[in-house]
């Protein structure tokens, strides 16, 4: 059985906003597609839970959700998770997808030396704006919402069997459908924040390795 | 603290984030958030934070020039 591993650290404005989108928008689709999605939320999302579980269930599909940084993913704490030339082994054969600043500059090519089939993420910071007045109910955030909805077509795509390639140019479009939203609706007052944050985010989203694999392959 | 950017273009920068509405918040992954006054001092300060924030928005700006040429406008 194909299995999907995610960690959902939610210690920060930050983290816990990335962890309350990606259960709205991906663990449903993932449960129903049986899936059986091991989560790693919270606290548990650490080193010593990450590495043990991706020992011993295997899991296709590999969510990092969390803090990054050129060279790591980063869960509960600011723990690395998985760092380059320690632990990105752990990767070979699986499909990755990094929620996370910058791991796809260095740490993604390198899981791909490594054998990882296709590691996705960003290059380059990830931005989001949000409004202050919904941050502790990031769902009702409608400022928040558009990069989110963008950002997570990628890997929901690739829960939904596509090709890495096909998730990412999914996730794009979605990118373009935003900003095209908001270039045409300039009197909202996110409008000029929006704009920037999803032109930055879809510019720095990339993928490595192959692209024409699924999780099902 | 030298930096790669016009001091028109730290300008610029400034004036956008100064019109930005108060309630926003910008969320940084592996940085941190910040509110528009954290941002303002960010821009005066011209760090890590401050230039990463100009290239943003010159990469925003830049993108319309891109389009102008497409269109042959």
């Amino acid at each position: 059985m194909t299995r999907l591993l995610v960690t959902l650290p939610e210690y920060d404005d930050t983290t816990f906003y990335c962890t309350k989108w990606c259960e709205k928008l991906l663990l449903p689709l993932a449960e129903k597609s049986q899936l059986d999605p091991i989560k790693l939320e919270k606290e548990k999302a650490n080193k010593a839970n990450l590495e043990s579980l991706i020992l011993s269930q295997n899991p296709k599909l590999v969510l990092l959700n969390g803090h990054g940084s050129n060279e790591a993913v980063f869960g509960h704490n600011n723990e690395p998770l998985i760092e380059v030339d320690k632990n990105e082994h752990l990767l070979f054969g699986k499909i990755v997808h990094a929620f996370s600043c910058s791991s796809a500059h260095t740490l993604g090519p390198k899981c791909v030396e490594k054998g990882t089939v296709a590691y996705t993420g960003y290059k380059n910071e990830f931005f989001f704006f949000v409004n202050t007045n919904k941050s502790a109910r990031p769902l009702q955030d409608e400022i928040a919402k558009p990069v989110f909805e963008a950002a997570l077509t990628l890997p929901l795509n690739l829960i939904n069997g596509k090709t890495i390639r096909e998730a990412f140019a999914k996730s794009q479009q979605k990118f373009d459908y935003w900003i095209l939203y908001y270039r045409t609706h300039g009197e909202l007052l996110e409008t000029p924040q929006n704009i920037l944050a999803l032109m930055w985010d879809k510019n720095s989203q990339i993928i490595h390795g192959n692209q024409d694999a699924t999780i099902f392959d | 603290m030298a930096t790669q950017f016009s001091e028109d273009e730290w300008k610029i920068v400034k004036a956008r984030i100064e019109a930005m509405p108060a309630h926003l918040k910008l969320s940084i992954g592996g940085i941190g958030s910040f509110t528009k006054q954290d941002l303002i001092r960010h821009l005066n300060e011209k760090d890590q934070i401050g230039q990463l924030l100009v290239q943003a928005h010159l990469n925003y700006l830049r993108s319309f020039k891109k389009e102008a040429t497409i269109f042959n406008v």
